[in-house]
């Protein structure tokens, strides 16, 4: 089918203000949104910058907005977007370095800044084998597990595009990943960590981050549990 | 000027093997991480079915069982001790991981949940065993962030979005990279006494390939342009079930949860070519059952795809035809939730991709190009070895994919490459943090960043009368259709012959965006430069070995020849000329037999 | 193995965002039945028709009556102008600027308050 797409493009190095390219395709309904950005780059300008590596939804290096939404273009397929028009532009919310790439730096140090990794310094088990957990256990906080990282959560939140200090779905999703795995042992820490103002009371429960995720985490309902586990003082 | 780094060791990749290097090595050492990607990016988190222990959580099982598995399924080109010393390693890796918090799926009992996989067996009565530890269908992913986490808690120094373009070798001992800033296009001299690669594999070379965009064998190129030598690069794994015309990968443990392949006629076509273990036998067997299905005219429409059939019903009637149990000795039959749950992930990509359920439909799935067993030599502690004597080259080494010790042989077994990464990540790792500290710090050649700016300038000056996008499509398709899963003399050598002429036009190929910036047109071509002289070392190394063997599979030679070829290939790279030389297999316990399933 | 987790206790130091967050949910709560009072009392009860100035002023003259509408008062705008400053929150960024106005909305809501008390306190019954 034939489609006409328009591509974000911005050169530090020349351009003053972005500018927009438009490209007439013929293009399969099953193909990709990054095949179209890969066919853009084989035959029609080869200088268009863009993120990416797996090409099937599990890297996360390739978020970006597509008519208006955020989606990572190996996920999203022509047919998915019912239209010929399409529109291809860098996530918001972070500083655009070159056409679709944006600076990710911001988005690490929240991530960072919830100390997400596991933290336990109790004595390993006797046997040197695992720490046992119960499937219902490890089902609690299964679902925060799948973050790929991938900043399509944090970068569709209001809250976050009017402040950039405000930590952001994803830090919470990767704090609640460890604040309810039952072998951690440093939820207080992390509680403390997020109870303040760019913290979790920023989240407005708007929800586009559980609709913009790849991974359909629920993340408005993550970031509520952490809220109650900071109001009640209780992680269950 | 370019900026100079110095340290202790570098790590070039930062995928498992590279984050378990440097989370070791910055135990004692200065170490940094230089990645081409965000680390979370890396390969490693495609990995689905599982990392292979042999725990024994479900049943009985041992290293031993797992060793001689791993042997069996590398059809005995792979080097026995080296195996022994992964297998047993296995079980604490895997109990490493854990301790580090990773999420595993657990047993009612609050163990860690194993799996069947193809290959895997116990050894006294020939029948898969749950050897596979694993989390969901995302096994990959969740090492991939468990190391990334542990290496924010070690507080490990990354570079990253650099892409390391040469190494650094004076003396006869490494010492350091250089790399290209892609944010600002500044170049970086890392001096170090030791340098770690783990840069992982090459799929992008052919057309179908279950492997990301950066897996150009970025690591293989660059020290094969120094002079070292490639290892077994006819031996590249091409996985059975892969989406059909996108290579996705479907991970075996759909096999492995009771799915069952069928070819047009509605066979079960595993049952001609393994028949105790049949749609569980190991990658090599499959693919090359499928291309002979395809041969006799059984493939799906004639477009060379299978079905893989997880529906509940087809699980559940082969169970019992199969005599199928669980753990505790009950039937195996299973309800469409039970799938979803175990492999919910493979469900996203089918009904994302294809619009198919696979609780409801069979998926089509095809040959994808999937793994590198050949890469660079080294011995088992990750050190590189640089000729048939096993000669060390001081202060280089090498883990994971892009690593050849080797482990995997003729053909890696599912669910090995994790552990693979894990264990001589974590062993590359302390070995070269100890030669590091008792090590001086190299000197620096001349103009460390010459050969860079050499091939950088290159890529700059020439007429632009070839285009990269033109001569990669070129190059994966004649790569799929002649050296891919089946080979022959004639298709080998018009692959050399094609492969030399692209690699010619290739020095025609101009950048055209000058800038600095993020310029991936630029690291993009240069990728190409990677994949081309990739591909001409693996179809040398296939035309030169005359037999059939794991995944280097030929038409002409269709028998293994173990008075011949039971060595490994070496090839050294000089300018458009490739020499090949072998070196022997190490074979402590097992001598090699007839390897069926 | 254990299948049910005791819950982990943990101490969090309250956080103000914290305080006026929860505040705001179990004041729009309570908010629902006081309105909702108000009007089944004036509306239902007393009957749309009844409602003349002059029941209207004997009314607040009760003292009763003056209490409950100040105190609705000051929790009902209070809940309003906690609202006004999140709203500001997303448009103002420096930490400082944000703290005045911050503490402009604070006075506001007791000076309006505050203006309401005493005229809800000054109404006389109607001598008739």
């Amino acid at each position: 089918m034939q489609i006409k797409l328009r591509v974000f493009r911005f050169d530090p190095e020349r351009d003053q203000k972005p500018r927009f390219d438009t490209f007439m395709m013929d293009v399969d309904p099953n193909d990709r949104v990054l095949d179209l950005l890969e066919y853009v780059k084989a035959d029609f300008d080869s200088t268009l910058a863009l993120r990416r590596s797996c090409a099937h939804g599990v890297c996360g290096s390739d978020a970006m907005r597509v008519n208006g939404r955020n989606y990572l273009a190996c996920k999203v397929l022509v047919k998915n977007l019912g239209t010929d028009q399409i529109t291809v532009e860098p996530i918001l919310g972070l500083k655009v370095i070159k056409d679709l790439i944006v600076d990710m730096k911001p988005f690490f140090d929240h991530y960072r800044s919830v100390l997400p990794y596991l933290i336990n310094d109790d004595p390993l088990p006797a046997d040197g084998k695992e720490r046992l957990q119960s499937p219902e256990q490890q089902l609690r906080f299964e679902d925060t597990t799948k973050c790929i990282l991938c900043a399509a959560c944090t970068t569709s939140c209001p809250s976050f595009w009017s402040d950039a200090n405000y930590v952001g779905p994803a830090a919470i999703v990767n704090a609640h990943r460890f604040i309810f795995d039952s072998r951690d042992k440093a939820g207080g820490k992390r509680l403390n960590i997020l109870n303040e103002q760019f913290g979790v009371w920023r989240c407005r429960t708007a929800f586009n981050c559980t609709e913009a995720c790849p991974r359909d985490i629920h993340i408005t309902q993550a970031i509520a549990e952490v809220k109650r586990a900071v109001n009640t003082g209780r992680i269950e | 000027m370019a900026n100079v780094h110095e340290f202790d060791v570098v790590v070039v990749g930062g995928g498992g093997a590279g984050l378990m290097a440097a989370m070791n090595a910055s135990k004692t050492a200065r170490t940094a991480v230089i990645s081409k990607l965000y680390p979370v990016r890396s390969h490693t988190g495609a990995a689905q079915g599982g990392i292979g222990a042999a725990l024994g959580n479900i049943e009985e099982d041992n290293p031993d069982w797992h060793t001689f598995d791993t042997v069996k399924g590398s059809d005995y080109l792979g080097d026995q001790d080296a195996i022994e010393f992964m297998c047993r390693e296995a079980v604490d890796a895997v109990y490493d991981l854990e301790h580090m918090g990773l999420p595993f799926t657990r047993n009612p009992d609050g163990r860690i949940a194993q799996r069947p996989f193809g290959g895997h067996t116990n050894n006294v009565t020939g029948k898969p065993v749950r050897r596979s530890c694993y989390a969901a269908d995302r096994t990959g992913h969740m090492i991939l962030q468990t190391l990334y986490q542990q290496c924010i808690k070690n507080n490990i120094l990354f570079y990253d979005e650099f892409q390391v373009m040469d190494v650094l070798i004076v003396d006869g001992k490494a010492a350091g990279v250089v790399a290209v800033e892609l944010a600002t296009g500044e170049l970086h001299v890392f001096h170090s006494k030791a340098v770690i690669i783990a840069t992982g594999g090459h799929g992008r070379i052919w057309e179908i390939t279950s492997n990301a965009y950066a897996y150009t064998g970025d690591g293989c190129a660059v020290v094969a342009r120094r002079g070292i030598p490639l290892e077994d690069m006819e031996f590249f794994q091409f996985h059975p079930t892969g989406i059909f015309k996108l290579g996705i990968l479907i991970t075996e443990a759909v096999r492995g949860e009771g799915g069952i392949l069928f070819n047009a006629k509605g066979e079960r076509f595993m049952e001609k070519y393994a028949p105790r273990i049949k749609d569980l036998a190991s990658r090599d067997v499959i693919s090359r059952s499928m291309y002979l299905e395809t041969r006799a005219g059984n493939d799906v429409n004639k477009q060379r795809f299978f079905y893989l059939d997880v529906t509940p019903e087809i699980v559940n009637k082969y169970a019992e035809i199969d005599g199928r149990t669980r753990p505790d000795g009950t039937p195996y039959r299973v309800t469409a939730e039970e799938i979803m749950s175990k492999i919910p992930d493979i469900a996203d990509f089918c009904l994302t991709y294809l619009g198919v359920d696979p609780t409801r439909q069979p998926i089509p799935v095809q040959p994808t190009a999937h793994y590198a067993m050949g890469g660079i030599p080294t011995n088992k502690f990750g050190q590189v070895v640089i000729d048939e004597q096993n000669t060390v080259l001081p202060g280089l080494y090498a883990a994971g994919e892009v690593a050849c010790v080797s482990v995997h042989g003729a053909n890696r077994l599912g669910t090995n490459s994790l552990v693979d990464l894990v264990v001589f990540g974590k062993h590359s790792g302390l070995h070269a943090a100890e030669y590091a500290l008792g090590a001086d710090m190299p000197s620096l050649p001349d103009d460390p960043t010459g050969f860079m700016r050499e091939q950088i300038d290159r890529l700059r000056a020439a007429s632009g009368s070839e285009n990269v996008a033109t001569l990669a499509r070129e190059l994966k398709v004649e790569m799929f259709d002649n050296v891919g899963v089946f080979r022959t003399q004639a298709g080998l050598e018009q692959a050399v012959v094609k492969v030399q002429e692209l690699r010619e036009r290739f020095k025609q190929v101009k950048v055209t965006d000058t800038g600095k910036v993020f310029n991936m047109e630029m690291m993009q071509a240069w990728e190409l430069g990677n994949m081309l002289d990739l591909a001409l070392i693996t179809a040398q190394s296939a035309l030169a070995r005359t037999e059939s063997r794991g995944a280097h599979a030929r038409d002409d030679y269709p028998a293994r020849d173990d008075a011949n070829w039971l060595k490994h290939t070496l090839a050294w790279m000089n300018g458009d000329e490739i020499s090949l030389g072998y070196k022997p297999v190490v074979i402590t316990q097992y001598a090699p037999k007839e390897r069926t399933y | 193995m254990t299948t049910t987790t005791q819950p982990e206790k943990v101490v969090v130091k309250k956080n103000f965002d914290q305080v006026a967050w929860t505040w705001m949910r179990y004041s729009a709560f309570l908010l629902i039945p006081l309105a909702w009072g108000h009007i089944i009392l004036q509306d239902v009860v007393v009957g749309v028709h009844n409602i003349t100035t002059d029941y209207a002023i004997n009314r607040m003259a009760n003292m009763g009556w003056k209490i409950y509408d100040i105190a609705l008062l000051g929790f009902a705008f209070a809940h309003g102008m906690n609202g006004v400053r999140q709203v500001f929150r997303d448009y103002i960024h420096k930490p400082e600027t944000f703290r005045l106005v911050s503490i402009i909305l604070l006075v506001v809501w007791f000076l309006i308050t505050l203006v309401g008390a005493i005229a809800l306190l000054a109404i006389q019954p109607v001598v008739s």
